[in-house]
């Protein structure tokens, strides 16, 4: 149980790494650029989808690494704990009739 | 390629107390959002106005950073079974329609009484829907938190009188559980896209129109409110980037700060009881509408309706921005506290569980 924790805080620690470094890079490459990156994207008509599709590549990137923060710092959502359904009753053991005899005495 | 954006505009020279400055408020802006659907918007604008952002540029530059912000939240809030994506999109293409019968009035309101008429009637559009429906919900939220059983969301009576009209076509929506006619979830949709092109925020009406009208519990409408912030939100940056208004510097900022924020809020709402939205949002509410109330003597001062010195119209302008800041900040410190409060009563029962299994046990033996 606590091996498998462990296994699973390393996996976290490397993926919040990785994507801390991506969403680092991918803004250091914005704002050390922004002379060029402003120039073309303020064009309008084509180049509209530069600014649309670089806000929704950010997003993935550094949501990721955000959610992953929230992770490593133990804030996760409360798993709703499924209300226990009550359990079935064993059926009673199938017990004979007693049948009514009738007998005729001659 | 024409250039449309930098014609006679200015993008802003960006400081770190400025760039420090949009990603606090993008943080607490995406926490409200990802908790109540929507929020923090309304705090963007003006505070990139006062860094010297021009308007438009305000404007663009926040729906570009709203609609991935949104999305992600959505997402989030949709794995824990909160989003009804059917009446997220509903709804969306009729607050679509919502969206282009508010900018015509406003269109109208500034073709006959200019730029001081326009503002007049957004800063009286802000204090008449949100006094009336924010207070609405808070009385709601109130009432709930009376009445002892706060656990357990019950359809409101008006929602359940709509969805026993059976008014062709009708929907039934899967997640949320509802059977309701499309005729009545119009009006809400149409309504959310006018205060959107008025005010920016569709969602202080969204949210509670899913509640009282179609009948979807608190959680429900305000996950489901992301997605139609995320579409309606993707349809107007498209509009702005075509006319080159957004500046990514500004979004990027912001979106840095905010997808911390959605997040912690999406995850906020699984920690919460349903009605503790209802009181995040009437609070909320009711503060940007004496806000916004502050805002209304220097519009009625510059249509020549009242008499005001600048001093004073410059000192209620300051204190609107500050009373709005404070609006968030307290929309926020509910959530965390409520959050915080939660936590620790889940780790209390975690410890407090074999004990009460083993008293459990020993009575039985």
């Amino acid at each position: 149980m606590a091996q498998a924790k462990a296994v699973r805080n390393k996996k976290l620690v490397a993926k919040t790494l990785i994507y801390g470094a991506l969403s680092a890079a991918m803004y250091a490459a914005v704002f050390t650029h922004t002379t060029v990156i402003m120039a073309y994207f303020t064009k309008g008509f084509y180049y509209a989808a530069l600014p649309i599709l670089t806000a929704l590549g950010f997003s993935f990137v550094h949501a990721a690494f955000a959610g992953n923060v929230w992770s490593l710092l133990g804030i996760e959502a409360i798993q709703k704990r499924p209300q226990p359904r009550p359990a079935a009753q064993p059926r009673p053991a199938a017990t004979r009739r007693p049948r009514v005899r009738a007998q005729m005495s001659t | 390629m024409h250039n449309v954006g930098l014609e006679g505009l200015q993008f802003i020279e960006l400081t770190w107390v400025s760039a420090a400055f949009l990603f606090v408020v993008g943080f607490i802006g995406g926490l409200v959002s990802g908790f109540i659907g929507s929020g923090g918007a309304f705090v963007l604008t003006p505070g990139m106005m006062s860094l010297g952002v021009p308007g438009t540029v305000a404007v663009a530059s926040n729906m570009c950073h709203k609609f991935p912000k949104a999305m992600v939240g959505a997402y989030k809030r949709w794995r824990y079974g909160q989003v009804d994506l059917k009446l997220g999109v509903v709804m969306a293409a009729s607050a679509t329609v919502g969206v282009q019968l508010g900018i015509k009035i406003q269109e109208a309101i500034l073709a006959r009484w200019g730029q001081a008429g326009s503002n007049l009637y957004v800063s009286l559009a802000f204090v008449v829907v949100l006094v009336t429906v924010g207070g609405y919900v808070f009385y709601d939220a109130w009432k709930i938190s009376r009445s002892g059983n706060p656990d357990v969301p019950s359809t409101p009576p008006f929602a359940l009188w709509l969805q026993s009209i059976n008014l062709p076509p009708m929907i039934y929506f899967k997640t949320a559980d509802i059977r309701i006619s499309l005729w009545f979830t119009i009006p809400v949709g149409l309504a959310t896209g006018m205060l959107a092109a008025t005010i920016a925020v569709g969602g202080f009406i969204g949210v509670p129109g899913m509640i009282y009208m179609v009948g979807a519990p608190g959680l429900m409408a305000s996950a489901t409110e992301l997605v139609i912030a995320f579409l309606m939100g993707l349809g107007g940056s498209i509009k702005w980037a075509l006319n080159g208004m957004i500046d990514i510097r500004l979004t990027l900022i912001i979106l840095a700060g905010s997808l911390f924020g959605v997040q912690l809020g999406a995850i906020g709402t699984t920690y919460v009881k349903d009605h503790l939205i209802k009181v995040v949002m009437g609070t909320i509410m009711l503060m940007v509408a004496v806000s916004r109330g502050m805002a209304v003597p220097k519009y009625l001062a510059e249509l020549d309706l009242v008499n005001l010195s600048t001093s004073t119209t410059g000192f209620l302008m300051k204190c609107s921005f500050v009373s709005m800041c404070i609006a968030l900040m307290v929309g926020a410190v509910i959530i965390l506290g409520a959050m915080w409060k939660a936590k620790r009563a889940e780790s209390a029962s975690e410890n407090l569980l074999p004990e009460e299994e083993l008293a459990h046990v020993e009575q039985h033996v």
